[in-house]
């Protein structure tokens, strides 16, 4: 269920078909994956699951496994 | 924003329209620093206005703006919002006819025009806004640009500079805003202040004031005031506010 929540939210975020959106996808490795894009999916992750990155943990989200790691020390995982 | 405790850094707050947002600011109950290049003058505003801190800074080197953003830093830990007040006035044409011939533009009137108008700006912002994302400071950052910046005859650099500082203001608000950051801008008309007298003649003077819809010059307070509004409005952002009295319709 979280998993595909944050599938479609980068998927979303990013404008790439979901099952593009793998654990493997990075920042840079995709072209809309930018550094202005990674603020938006900052922004649509803390809307999304309610809550407030630090900016070492917006700085550790580099891929969407990274992300899934940042949400489950939030405990949303 | 509810300016109630909130850290203001503002650029040339010694003189004119800074000192008089200073003063808005206080009584608004902000805590305000000011960064000027003028050391004595600094020296009068701490003592006159209790509370404000003032570190001596030109605004237009990149050395010094990083020397004085680390003892704010280390002081106020990050600002809420940014004033990018400091400047000055230059006025020269393109080109001037002259005796002996024809005169162009000063370049180094050009770079420095450009260096305390525009670049001083780039460095404030950068350091600031830096702080407030490794922070998730939600601030606001505040241009004072110019009517000028429409393009005014025989003021080449002071147009360009001040045409520059709305670009930048319009760039930051789409780059900053999902951080929670808002840019904006607070464009005076020719208001009353010491510069402007020492710098524009009194027929120049009268022939602006008769351009002017309202008949008058702007008050430094009038200027003041709008910026303190412009922070508070947490809707307004990326805008050029124009506070000239109707002289750009
Ligand atoms: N007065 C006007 O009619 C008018 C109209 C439009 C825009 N503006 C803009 O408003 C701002 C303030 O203008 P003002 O009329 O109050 O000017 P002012 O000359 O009265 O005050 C400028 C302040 O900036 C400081 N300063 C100058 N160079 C600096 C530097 N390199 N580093 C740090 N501080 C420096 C000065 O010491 C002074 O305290 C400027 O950006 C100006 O372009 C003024």
């Amino acid at each position: 269920m979280n998993n595909n929540k944050l599938i479609s939210l980068v998927a979303e975020v990013l404008k790439l078909p979901p099952a593009n959106v793998t654990d493997t996808l990075a920042m840079g490795q995709v072209e809309s994956w930018d550094s202005l894009k990674h603020m938006e999916l900052v922004v649509a992750i803390e809307t999304g699951y309610g809550l407030e990155l630090t900016f070492d943990e917006i700085v550790a989200m580099k891929s969407v496994g990274d992300i899934r790691k940042v949400l489950a020390a939030h405990g949303k995982a | 924003m509810n300016l109630t405790g909130k850290k203001v850094l503002l650029t040339g707050g010694v003189r004119g329209l800074g000192r008089a947002t200073v003063e808005k600011l206080v009584a608004k109950g902000a805590t305000v620093c000011v960064f000027d290049i003028d050391t004595t003058g600094l020296t009068e505003l701490a003592q006159q206005v209790p509370g404000v801190g003032a570190i001596q800074c030109d605004v237009s080197s990149a050395d010094d703006v990083a020397r004085a953003m680390g003892q704010y830093h280390e002081q106020y830990r990050c600002a809420d919002v940014l004033v990018n007040n400091a400047g000055i006035l230059s006025s020269a044409p393109l080109v001037r006819i002259t005796p002996t011939g024809i005169e162009t533009h000063d370049i180094n009137l050009w770079n420095k025009t450009l260096a305390i108008n525009l670049t001083s700006v780039f460095l404030m912002t950068s350091a600031v806004v830096s702080r407030m994302v490794t922070t998730r400071t939600r601030g606001v950052i505040v241009n004072i640009s110019s009517v000028s910046a429409g393009g005014n005859a025989g003021q080449s650099a002071y147009s360009a500079a001040k045409a520059g500082v709305n670009a930048l203001t319009a760039t930051w608000a789409k780059e900053l805003s999902l951080l929670g950051i808002r840019v904006i801008a607070i464009a005076p008309g020719f208001t009353e202040t010491e510069s402007t007298k020492q710098a524009v003649s009194e027929q120049v003077l009268k022939e602006t004031i008769s351009r002017v819809p309202l008949r008058r010059l702007g008050r430094a307070e009038e200027i003041a005031q709008a910026v303190v509004a412009a922070v508070e409005n947490d809707f307004f952002n990326g805008k050029t506010w124009a506070v000239d009295g109707g002289l750009v319709i």
